[in-house]
């Protein structure tokens, strides 16, 4: 099947599950109510639809697209295929670095009567606040796992290691607060759309672009760097630039859907080695297809989430999670045969 | 509900013909936010529990209603039936909300503020938060300004006040110290002064043993972790214990070397102690809580049996 | 062995001389001697005395449980939290904790039952007893802790349970613990110590690869499936007493390891397993007395361990791997 045809099914899915998305939830909607978003003076229907449920279905698809393209440039550039932005402890990190700055804010806005809203971060803070915290979790990852090179086992050792530690960091500051402000952290750490809002969205588009941008500038280098650095540099490419520059924009569209959703964990792991299996190891096709893949793969897990047992909520993290774990033990003994073979 | 009915006959002075004149209306809520109602509210989403409380005591329909571990507030017995589940307090169905065609949303600040631009694209939004008696009083009155019945949420006030200070006059002379803890499993949350249910509760003269916090934000963080010793240590004659999640106590050998357990003074309360801002809970917990320490000057009150205290029974 | 005795007794004094009712240590040691009745002894003897036991055993079973580990996977990088049975046991407590409000026996039932499930998933996906190789243990045990993490908040959030009780649950500590839950715990610390001590021979000759094994005429797969019901069911007992507290089971072996240097670990199991016994409830002990004078028990030893335990991971993890194994 060329490649192609693969893409318009890929993209048709996407607009499917978008539609659904429209139309499915704890309100049953009908065809009509979504076509009435597009009314000048649209029914409560058509409007939950319009602001509850479409920055929902677009926020998914930036978490997933951005946490995809991360974990295939955690994975090539650290040469390992079992990379993923939580696993690794730089969504950990990136949480870390919110909920800090939460509390750093509450204790400056605390005493004010009525100021419990300035209590939050304001939205456009969020987004550098966690690539703060998510970079310097990268960096902490790479630098103790790092021992001439990178074995793979050594990293994911560590990286998990770390996440369990800045997650404990994270849950006494949490545990710190008081009882109200607790169950809105919980929520928010087990990676929730709940209540996003397009301007919750919007920070994280414009640091996305940006670092889409930075990769697509050295996608050819992406492309070298699959082999180690010395044959990279044979074949031309400047891995002293182009590394660092790729790793950033990695962590940083990690940190934009941390900063937007909370932690989704698995999306990094799984998507790119799903997109392999469809499209091959060509990176320009990894890049799009993970994007692309990223996208659905969040949008049916908030899709999910939202459905199961209204009025409540499966958080999105949550879905990705029980869905993605098993199709991690899938990839572990996948390879388990391909070593005894 | 009798009670509801003892609350309502005093109301009944209030003419209804004076709810439509006084729109519209500015109201500032809890958050400081003035939020202006152009007429009186049909259908009314109360995720706060306080907020169903008040209407319910108000004799207005409550529309939308949260719960607490699945259940609506028990002590309001079946007047919130008819409610709809919009979920959990700290994260309502949005869409319900949206869909149900409620004219008005009151929820709790730290929980539901938030969001209040998405919730006010459908609805007015009030907040307010549960803090003590103070606080309470004023959102009652700001919340029955809302509703169009400002003089009977004052007269709800008032009487309370007016309560408060009756009761405290036939308390009798001895002290009593009595203790509310929240718990869960093995963990004890001592309520201090600052709280309203220890507010109350302190009001009427019993003695708290973990005093007042004089350091406690808005927020309400006036508790303190209690060990088993603690509680040894502190003695009280009474001890009042919200176990959350159901579900037994667990038991401690501490237990026994307690006046209160020799005496069978431990008591299982309701869930409107945890959230006691409302009108009727807020009485509930003043009557019930004067009736369990001093039983032979308070009878108990009129409530729905499944939200009376219980003596606790220990699973050994 | 001698020093670490004494870290603990220290520890020991200072927790139990400290509370509502502050005692001396003499005082507190003439107590544990001769119970006069007073309010003060009964909080030396039977509140704080208990907590004490409590936080000593499950460091014990911890370390026991990880050193087992450390031992079946042939990676002193071993940690039962990292093999899915602390998490599968936590999520086994929480279902029972939602669903039936459970008592302490049912508790440790299904803590014992979630995390032995999740040992088997974690087998199972590395590829069977038999052929299972330490790495893709490892890397199935992740998976298995994301999975079962994920599903205990899913089992939180759909039972409409407050988030923070049972977080504070989650988090992993000591409050309150009495003689109830010491009860249950002793009996299967007692079981799997002695199975621990037990082994040790066999343990010795897990360290080399199966060939070897084989030819020394052992059975390795059915002695690490042995190894590995132990370890489940000491990291169980731990979660149903204290929740999930991680890294005592990694931190202890290697610190023994370090201490009593590794030539020694080596050839003596059993001296190793009781050095990591015994440093592992130092640790618990300390994080426990900390969290309660320190911190006025805001903190439970659970956050302590975490953190403290996570750091010293990195450390030490950092430092063995570059020994070059």
């Amino acid at each position: 099947m060329a490649s192609s045809v693969k893409y318009v099914l890929v993209i048709a899915a996407l607009i499917l599950t978008t539609v659904f998305s429209l139309k499915l939830g704890a309100v049953s909607a009908s065809w009509a109510d979504v076509r009435g978003v597009f009314d000048t003076d649209p029914d409560a229907v058509s409007r939950a639809i319009l602001n509850l449920r479409w920055p929902r279905i677009v926020g998914a698809a930036v978490v997933g697209c951005y946490l995809a393209v991360a974990g295939l440039l955690f994975q090539i550039l650290l040469r390992n295929p079992l990379a993923d932005p939580t696993i690794f402890g730089v969504s950990s990190g990136a949480a870390l670095a919110v909920v800090i700055a939460m509390n750093i804010v509450i204790a400056l806005g605390s005493g004010t009567e009525g100021g419990a809203s300035a209590s939050y971060l304001p939205t456009q803070l969020v987004p550098p606040i966690a690539m703060g915290g998510a970079l310097c979790a990268s960096f902490a990852v790479v630098a103790l796992a790092w021992k001439k090179g990178m074995q793979p086992l050594r990293l994911l050792l560590f990286g998990a290691v770390l996440a369990v530690v800045l997650n404990g960091a994270v849950m006494t500051l949490v545990l710190s607060l008081s009882e109200a402000r607790t169950e809105l952290a919980i929520l928010w750490l087990a990676g929730s759309l709940y209540a996003r809002d397009i301007a919750d969205v919007l920070p994280g588009l414009w640091w996305g672009l940006g670092c889409f941008l930075a990769i697509g500038f050295y996608a050819r280098s992406l492309s070298a760097l699959r082999f180690d650095r010395d044959t990279a540099r044979a074949m031309g490419v400047e891995t002293k630039v182009a590394v660092p520059v790729l790793l950033l924009a990695a962590a940083a569209l990690a940190a934009s859907a941390v900063a937007i959703a909370g932690p989704v964990g698995f999306v990094g792991l799984l998507v790119p080695h799903i997109t392999r299996l469809v499209f091959g190891p060509s990176v320009r096709h990894m890049l799009l297809g993970s994007a692309l893949f990223g996208a659905l793969l969040v949008m049916l897990s908030d899709l999910v989430g939202r459905m199961i047992a209204p009025p409540l909520e499966l958080p999105v993290g949550i879905v990705t999670s029980l869905i993605g774990a098993p199709f991690f033990a899938v990839l572990i003994r996948q390879s388990l045969r391909k070593v005894a073979l | 509900m009798k009670y509801t009915v003892v609350l309502s006959l005093a109301l009944l002075s209030a003419a209804p013909a004076l709810a439509m004149e006084a729109y519209p209306v500015t109201v500032p809520d809890g958050r400081g936010a003035e939020v202006t109602l152009e007429a009186q509210p049909k259908r009314v989403a109360a995720l706060w529990n306080a907020a169903a409380d008040t209407m319910v005591a108000l004799d207005l329909p409550v529309a939308g209603i949260t719960t607490y571990e699945g259940a609506r507030p028990v002590y309001l017995g079946n007047s919130v039936d008819a409610a709809l589940d919009l979920g959990d307090i700290t994260a309502p169905n949005l869409e319900l909300l949206a869909t149900s065609d409620f004219d008005l949303t009151i929820g709790m600040t730290h929980y539901n503020a938030p969001y209040a631009e998405e919730i006010e694209q459908f609805s007015k939004f009030l907040s307010y938060e549960s803090l003590n008696l103070d606080v309470s009083l004023a959102s009652v009155a700001s919340m029955g300004k809302a509703l169009g019945q400002e003089a009977n949420a004052e007269a709800l006030n008032k009487n309370f006040v007016t309560l408060i200070d009756e009761m405290k006059a036939q308390v009798p002379a001895k002290p009593q110290s009595t203790l509310f803890i929240w718990s869960f499993q093995n963990v004890f949350y001592g309520y201090q002064e600052n709280l309203m249910t220890t507010e109350l509760i302190a009001k009427l003269g019993a003695v708290n043993p973990l005093g007042r916090n004089p350091n406690s934000d808005e927020m309400g963080n006036a508790f303190i972790i209690l060990e088993a010793e603690d509680l040894l240590k502190h003695d009280p004659d009474v001890i009042m214990m919200f176990v959350s999640h159901g579900g037994d106590v667990a038991y401690n050998p501490a237990y026994e070397r307690l006046k209160a357990y020799k005496n069978n003074r431990i008591y299982s309360v309701g869930y409107q102690y945890s959230q006691p801002s409302g009108p009727i809970a807020r009485e509930l917990v003043l009557r019930e809580a004067a009736h369990l320490i001093w039983p032979d000057t308070f009878d108990a009150p009129d409530m729905p049996e499944a939200a009376r205290a219980v003596p606790v029974e220990f699973t050994k | 062995m001698l020093g670490l005795l004494g870290l603990s007794s220290l520890a020991a004094l200072l927790s139990l001389s400290s509370g509502a009712y502050a005692t001396t240590w003499g005082q507190a040691l003439a107590y544990l001697l001769h119970d006069d009745g007073s309010h003060s002894a009964f909080a030396v003897v039977a509140l704080r005395l208990p907590r004490l036991l409590c936080a000593f055993g499950v460091g014990i079973a911890l370390s026991l449980s990880g050193a087992l580990i450390q031992v079946i996977v042939r990676n002193p990088l071993g940690d039962p939290g990292l093999t899915g049975v602390t998490s599968g046991a936590a999520f086994g407590v929480a279902l029972s904790l939602t669903l039936i409000s459970a008592s302490p026996i049912g508790l440790l039932t299904t803590g014992v039952l979630g995390g032995s499930f999740a040992a088997f998933l974690t087998l199972t996906i590395a590829g069977g007893p038999r052929a299972a190789q330490p790495v893709h243990i490892i890397l199935a045990g992740i998976a298995v802790s994301v999975f079962f993490l994920a599903a205990t908040s899913g089992v939180l959030v759909m039972s409409r349970s407050s988030m923070q009780t049972l977080y504070i649950w989650l988090v992993g500590g000591f409050i309150n613990r009495s003689w109830t839950e010491f009860t249950l715990l002793w009996p299967v610390l007692f079981v799997g110590v002695s199975a621990a001590l037990l082994l040790s021979p066999v343990l010795r000759l897990l360290r080399f690869d199966d060939d070897t094994a084989t030819a020394l005429g052992l059975r390795p797969a059915l002695w690490r499936a042995v190894a590995g019901a132990v370890s489940v069911l000491l990291a169980a007992v731990s979660v149903a007493v204290a929740g999930p507290l991680g890294f005592v089971g990694f931190v202890a072996p290697h610190l023994a390891r370090i201490l009593i240097s590794r030539r020694l670990a080596h050839e003596h199991m059993a001296l190793w397993l009781g050095v990591s016994g015994l440093l592992g409830g130092t640790l618990v002990i300390w994080a426990d007395t900390a969290s309660r004078l320190i911190l006025a028990g805001r903190a439970p030893a659970g956050v302590l361990i975490a953190m403290i335990g996570g750091l010293a991971f990195l450390v030490l993890a950092r430092k063995e791997l570059s020994l070059g194994k």
